[in-house]
Order: structure tokens, then C-alpha cells, then sequence
């Protein structure tokens, strides 16, 4: 895979791309070798499933993705930005603009209820607080949750949380969100309810998704499958 | 939202909140009172040295440094121009409450009666200006000084030190209460008493033995031109004096009498006191009466009543060294406190760190948001002092408890001054809101430095 020639961000069909990428773990003495010499390109405007059994390092390569950790070797290119180089704040700044994430544990702030959540992330904008509270709502309307915008995480169920943490994600608009097993604490139904969302709103609003998960039933077209074994990347494919 | 967070995240951690607040307001309440107690002392003390001294001293220049070898070479010849000099300045004038001349003598005093003699210390006084200082309480502290037995119209009036009395052989006379007079059986009749006795009935031929039932004392002092001159007193009572050399040499006689004895009818004085009726403008008044006694050509030395006696200087020094002891070891206390909260807070919450920094903000943002928190820890817990040290404070003073401090012959009414030293409320506040942010940073950056991987998969 070659990179094509540095284009305006936007213009080019992927929003990120590795290259000879490698991450390792020391445990003491000992260093276990996560992802190994990664390559490959996440495509634009669709979801893309990082797929691969337990350890074998998807959420390793999702951290370097959302530019919350570092490469030891290698390249990473996200939105046409190098962003192995990035300081610290350069990077927050990144992600701030640029990235959404939804965790597995949803991680919302336990003491503000859902609409405040929402908002949070718009502090950094150049909003009033009326503007922040009116798209915050208007998010939390979209993922179904127009209801429940006073409650906080303590008071809603699992898969509400999730919801408010998709519109949390989605809210500052950014080119890519990424869920490291967004589903993992949910129940079946809960989980087919969450990633029906997360595949309604990548429809409605065309932004990237990047979701790693090891339940083969999740994958479903359209996007790309990344298939992840052993730190290494053993195939891509297109789904549709 | 940085505030609402602090406030929520302070109300979710209630119990723990409460215990650190309780514990700067505990800690803080220590500080404030044990400040009151100082600024009491400030307060009750400088008012019973200007009830006894005045603000100012004037003395002729030089008489602080070698008055004490030669005092009349150094005391000033016309005190009626330096009062005068000094009350026409209007601006004076005005803060003046007492203006009065004073002479400080020595000599040899003897009792005709048991025919002994003793070197005393004299101190003479205008009664009526004396005991006029003595009412001075402009920060109403209540505790005026008794006034002493002396009066204008009876300038042979005195009073002494009971140990004056008792080496004098004088306490059967006064009715003293626990003074005996010297056993008088073997007593040499040294040369000096012969020569004394002598002198006496030469100088003072026929003179009673008593007035109205006082006791008389000669006293023998060398006058300006160097001969020796004798006056009589009668002496109205003895008091006790804070310093025990002073309480067995002193001699308290009126100003008229002193100076009939040293220096005759010349208008002489050792120095001129000032007492203000505002004591805040002290220095500026001090400086006022510097110009105003050197425009005239006088030239006086012009002395703050602590440059005088430097008694409450350092009994105040040594106050607030110890509140400042107190203060730093309470301040340990809440640190320890604080370090102790503010990392339960920080470590469950490293969790939600890692959050907030993968959704782009910075780590100084976290930092801020761990400051905030402490700030209004900090800040109730110092409110909290303010209010019980007021509330105790007022509590305590209303007993109306009296004590007396080092070197003060007077009790003072043991008073806990806090509401009213606003700068030692608002400075115990600022400083216990300060101690608590500061005890926060350690454990803050402890938590903003995991990296955010680590942070989010924190238990
Ligand atoms: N912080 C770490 N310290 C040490 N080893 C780590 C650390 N994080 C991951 N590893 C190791 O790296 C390998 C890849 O981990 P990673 O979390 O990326 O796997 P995963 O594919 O997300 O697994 P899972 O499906 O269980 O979440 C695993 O063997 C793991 O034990
Ligand atoms: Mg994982």
C-alpha cells in the first residue's frame, strides 16, 4: 500500500493510515510485542470492524489510532497529519478537533447527568453555553435519549449510558470515532440496540467509525473488516 | 462547569469533604484564637504602657544615652516653650489628649522618725495630667489604671514603692498589709544618716513630723548648680511596682515638688510627655513634633514610647514568634489532612483522567479542575475557622477574664480579638486557603502524569 501524495484533509478516500507500525509492552523484565511492523489505511466514511481474538492487540492499535498512545517504530498519518510527532498538547488539541471515542466501560463523568456530559466536550468551542446546550440536546435527541437529559449516569441503564457516551462521541463532530468494544458490558439485545445507533448515525452523518470487538455477529456490511491475530494484521476486506 | 464539577464531585465525597473541613476549621479556629489572643495583647498591653508613659517622650538630645551620668547637663531648660512649641501646631493640637513636663531624679531619702535613709528613685509628676493619662482607652479595653493619690493642691503629696517602705521602715506607719519594717535593734547609724540628720534639721528646722497622719520623708538631692538641697513629702500610701528594683527605690512626688528640690523656681524638666488621642497617627504626630520643637530651635529628642522602654516590642515579638510557631504546626497538620483527601479524590477518579484527557483535554485542564476542588475545600474549611473562632472568640470574651502579662504591674481583661483584627481573619483565611491548594499539587500531578492508556484502564 502506498500512500498517495499529501492531499487537503478531506480529500483523500482514508482518514488514517499505518506504516511499519510496531507497539510493545514491558512487564517487568519481560516485553510482549502487541502489534508488529502494522500497516494498512482505515477508509473514509464508513465503519471499519477491527476484528481478532482476545489479545491479539485490537485495542492497542485503536489507542494509536485515537492518538492516545504512542508507536515505539513506525508511522501513523491520521486526517493527513503525522501525529507521531505531535506533543502532548498538539495531540489533546488533535483529538479534541478531530476524535470521538466510546469506551467500553461508557467513562462518564459520574457527577454530571446527560445533557452536561454531552456539553462537556463543547467547552473548548467557541459556543455560548445556550448553543452548547442546544446541540448537547439535540444529540442526546438523536440517540433516542430527548427524555432523559437531567439524569445522571448512576440513574440510567447500561445501554442508556452508551448512548449518551455515542452522543458525547458524536456531538463536536469529528472526522472519526473510535469504540473499543463498545458493546462488551451490554446484553444481546442492548448490544444489537447500540450498534443499529452507531450504524444509523455513520449513515446520517458520514463520519468515520472504527469499531473493535471479537463477536463475529457484529460485523455486518457495509465498511471494511480488519482482521488482527498476533499483533499482526492478516487481512482486509471490504464488506458490503 | 469547572466550579459545578468541584461543587458536585466535594458533595458526592460528603462525609470525607465534611471530615477535611472540619479539620482546617478546627486547625484554623486554633489559629484565629490564639491571633486574638496576640492582637490582645498588642492592643491591652501598648494601652497600659500609654496610660502609664504617653505615645511621645521629649527629652533634651542626649539624655537617653548619657543622662543618666550627668542629668542636669541634659535636662531641658525652658519646658514651658516646648509644650508650647508643639501645642501651636494646630494639626497637633488637636490629637494632643495629655501634654504634660515630668522629672526623673535620684537622691536619698530619710525617714526622720526611725532615723534611716535610702537612695531612691524620684519621678515627679503634674497629678492631674498624671492621673488623666490614666484613663486613656481609646480601643475600649477597660481597663483603665486606678488613679494615684496625688493632687494638685498638695504638692508635698507622695507615694512609693512598698519596698521603699519597707527598707525605710514605713509599714507599721502605712498599715501595710504583708511588710514589716526592719528590725531596728542593731541598725549602725552609718555616717551618711549622721551627716543627713544633720543637714535635715539644718535645712529644715521645725518641721512636723507628720501631716494629717502621713509619715514624712526628707529628700536629699543635689541640685543644678551642685549643692545639695532637701525638700519634705508626706507620704499618702505605697503601691506595689511591676519591677522590683523600681518598687524599692521609687518615690513618686509631684512635679512642683521635684523641682523646687532640683532646680528652685527655673522652668526645668526632665522631659515632656505626650499622650494622643489617636494613637494610629503616632509616627506622623511624632514627626509633626519633631519639626515643630526644631523650627523653634529646640533641640529635643522626640521618642515613640516603645524606642523608650523596648518592653513591648519584645514581649509582642515573642508573641507572635509563638503564634507563628502555632500557626506552621497547625499548617503541617492540614497538609497532611489535605494530601491525605485530595488522594482519594485524585486516585478514584484516575479512571475518569484518562477520560476527559482522551476526549482532548489537557492535563493541565485536569489539573485546574483537581485545583478548583481544593480551592473551595480550602476555602469552606477556612470560612468554617472564621466563624468558629468568632463565634468561640465571642463566647470567651464575654467571661471577661482577666491576666496580667510579663512586666505589667496592672492586669489586663483577657480578650480574644479576632473580629476585630480583620487583617488577621482575612490573612488566616487566605493562608488556609492557600496551605489546602498547595497540599493538592502533589497528589494532582501525581495523577495527571499516568499516561492516558494507563489512566483508562486504571481499577
Ligand atoms: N499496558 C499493558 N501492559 C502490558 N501488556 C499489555 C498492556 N496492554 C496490552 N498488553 C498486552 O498486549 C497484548 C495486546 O493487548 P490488547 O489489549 O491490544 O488486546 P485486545 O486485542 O484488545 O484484547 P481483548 O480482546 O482482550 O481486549 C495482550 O497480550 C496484552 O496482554
Ligand atoms: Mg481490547
Amino acid at each position: 500500500m502506498k500512500s498517495a501524495a499529501p492531499q487537503t484533509r478531506g480529500t483523500t478516500d482514508h482518514v488514517a493510515e499505518f506504516s511499519g507500525v510496531s507497539k510493545s509492552y514491558k512487564t517487568g523484565r519481560v516485553k510482549f510485542q502487541a502489534l508488529r511492523d502494522v500497516s494498512g489505511r482505515i477508509p473514509r466514511g464508513c465503519t471499519s470492524y477491527i476484528f481478532g481474538p482476545s489479545g491479539s492487540g485490537k485495542t492497542t492499535f485503536l489507542n494509536l489510532l485515537g492518538v492516545i498512545d504512542r508507536p515505539d517504530a513506525g508511522d501513523i498519518t491520521i486526517l493527513d497529519t503525522p501525529v507521531r510527532t505531535l506533543s502532548d498538547s498538539a495531540a489533546a488539541d488533535f483529538r479534541m478537533q478531530h476524535i470521538g471515542y466510546i469506551f467500553q466501560n461508557f467513562n462518564l463523568i459520574p457527577v454530571l447527568n446527560a445533557v452536561e456530559n454531552v456539553e462537556y466536550v463543547l467547552l473548548r468551542r467557541d459556543l455560548t453555553r445556550a448553543e452548547r446546550r442546544d446541540r448537547a440536546s439535540a444529540y442526546l435527541e438523536k440517540v433516542g435519549l430527548g427524555e432523559l437529559l437531567k439524569r445522571r449516569p448512576g440513574e440510567l441503564s447500561g445501554g442508556q449510558r452508551q448512548r449518551v457516551a455515542v452522543a458525547r462521541a458524536l456531538v463536536g463532530e469529528p472526522s472519526l470515532v473510535v469504540a473499543d468494544e463498545p458493546t462488551a458490558n451490554l446484553d444481546s439485545r442492548t448490544t444489537r440496540e447500540i450498534v443499529d445507533l452507531m450504524r444509523s448515525m455513520q449513515e446520517e452523518l458520514k463520519t468515520t467509525f472504527v469499531f473493535c470487538t471479537h463477536d463475529v455477529d457484529l460485523v455486518t456490511g457495509p465498511g471494511s473488516l480488519v482482521h488482527i491475530v498476533d499483533g499482526q494484521i492478516t487481512h482486509m476486506e471490504r464488506l458490503s | 462547569m469547572i466550579w459545578s464539577i468541584a461543587i458536585r464531585n466535594l458533595l458526592r465525597n460528603g462525609r470525607r469533604s465534611l471530615m477535611t473541613i472540619l479539620a482546617i476549621g478546627v486547625s484554623g479556629m486554633a489559629i484565629l484564637l490564639f491571633g486574638g489572643f496576640v492582637t490582645s495583647i498588642w492592643y491591652g498591653l501598648q494601652t497600659s504602657i500609654v496610660q502609664e508613659q504617653g505615645h511621645i517622650q521629649i527629652f533634651k538630645r542626649g539624655y537617653q544615652d548619657y543622662g543618666a551620668a550627668d542629668p542636669d547637663a541634659y535636662t531641658m531648660d525652658d519646658y514651658p516653650a516646648v509644650i508650647d512649641a508643639i501645642l501651636s501646631v494646630p494639626a497637633i493640637r488637636e490629637d494632643v489628649a495629655v501634654i504634660t513636663p515630668q522629672i526623673q531624679m535620684g537622691g536619698i531619702a530619710g525617714n526622720p522618725e526611725g532615723n534611716s535613709s535610702k537612695a531612691f528613685i524620684g519621678k515627679g509628676v503634674v497629678p492631674s495630667d498624671y492621673n488623666a493619662m490614666r484613663t486613656w482607652d481609646y480601643w475600649a479595653q477597660g481597663t483603665q489604671l486606678a488613679p494615684v493619690p496625688l493632687v494638685d493642691d498638695d504638692p508635698e503629696g507622695a507615694i512609693i514603692g512598698v519596698g521603699m517602705a519597707r527598707m525605710i521602715g514605713l509599714c507599721d506607719e502605712l498599715n501595710l498589709a504583708q511588710c514589716q519594717d526592719p528590725p531596728t535593734a542593731d541598725a549602725p547609724d552609718g555616717p551618711i544618716d549622721e551627716d543627713f540628720s544633720d543637714l535635715v534639721s539644718a535645712e529644715l528646722p521645725g518641721t512636723a513630723q507628720e501631716k494629717d497622719g502621713r509619715p514624712r520623708l526628707d529628700l536629699l538631692a543635689a541640685s543644678s548648680g551642685g549643692a545639695p538641697n532637701i525638700v519634705s513629702v508626706f507620704v499618702n500610701a505605697a503601691q506595689t511596682q511591676a519591677i522590683r528594683a523600681v518598687d524599692n527605690a521609687l518615690i513618686m512626688l509631684t512635679f512642683d515638688q521635684a523641682r523646687r528640690l532640683l532646680y528652685g523656681n527655673e522652668p526645668r524638666a526632665t522631659l515632656v510627655v505626650v499622650q494622643l488621642k489617636d494613637p494610629t497617627t503616632l509616627s506622623e504626630t511624632k514627626g509633626m513634633i519633631a519639626e515643630a520643637l526644631e523650627a523653634e530651635g529646640l533641640d529635643m529628642e522626640v521618642l515613640a514610647f516603645n524606642e523608650v522602654d523596648p518592653t513591648f516590642n519584645r514581649v509582642f515579638a515573642m508573641f507572635s514568634f509563638i503564634f507563628v510557631v502555632v500557626s506552621l504546626v497547625l499548617a503541617v497538620v492540614i497538609v497532611f489532612t489535605i494530601i491525605n483527601t485530595v488522594t482519594m479524590n485524585v486516585m478514584e477518579r484516575v479512571n475518569e483522567v484518562g477520560t476527559v484527557r482522551a476526549l482532548g483535554f489537557k492535563r493541565f485542564d485536569v489539573f485546574r479542575q483537581f485545583m478548583a476542588e481544593s480551592f473551595l475545600l480550602g476555602l469552606v474549611g477556612a470560612l468554617t475557622a472564621m466563624a468558629l473562632g468568632i463565634v468561640v472568640s465571642t463566647q470567651f470574651n464575654s467571661a471577661g477574664m482577666q491576666w496580667t502579662p510579663p512586666s505589667n504591674a496592672a492586669p489586663l481583661t483577657l480578650e480574644l480579638m479576632v473580629a476585630e483584627n480583620l487583617l488577621l481573619v482575612a490573612g488566616t483565611v487566605g493562608f488556609l486557603t492557600l496551605v489546602t491548594v498547595l497540599s493538592s499539587i502533589l497528589p494532582a500531578t501525581k495523577a495527571i502524569r499516568i499516561p492516558i492508556v494507563r489512566a483508562l484502564h486504571y481499577a
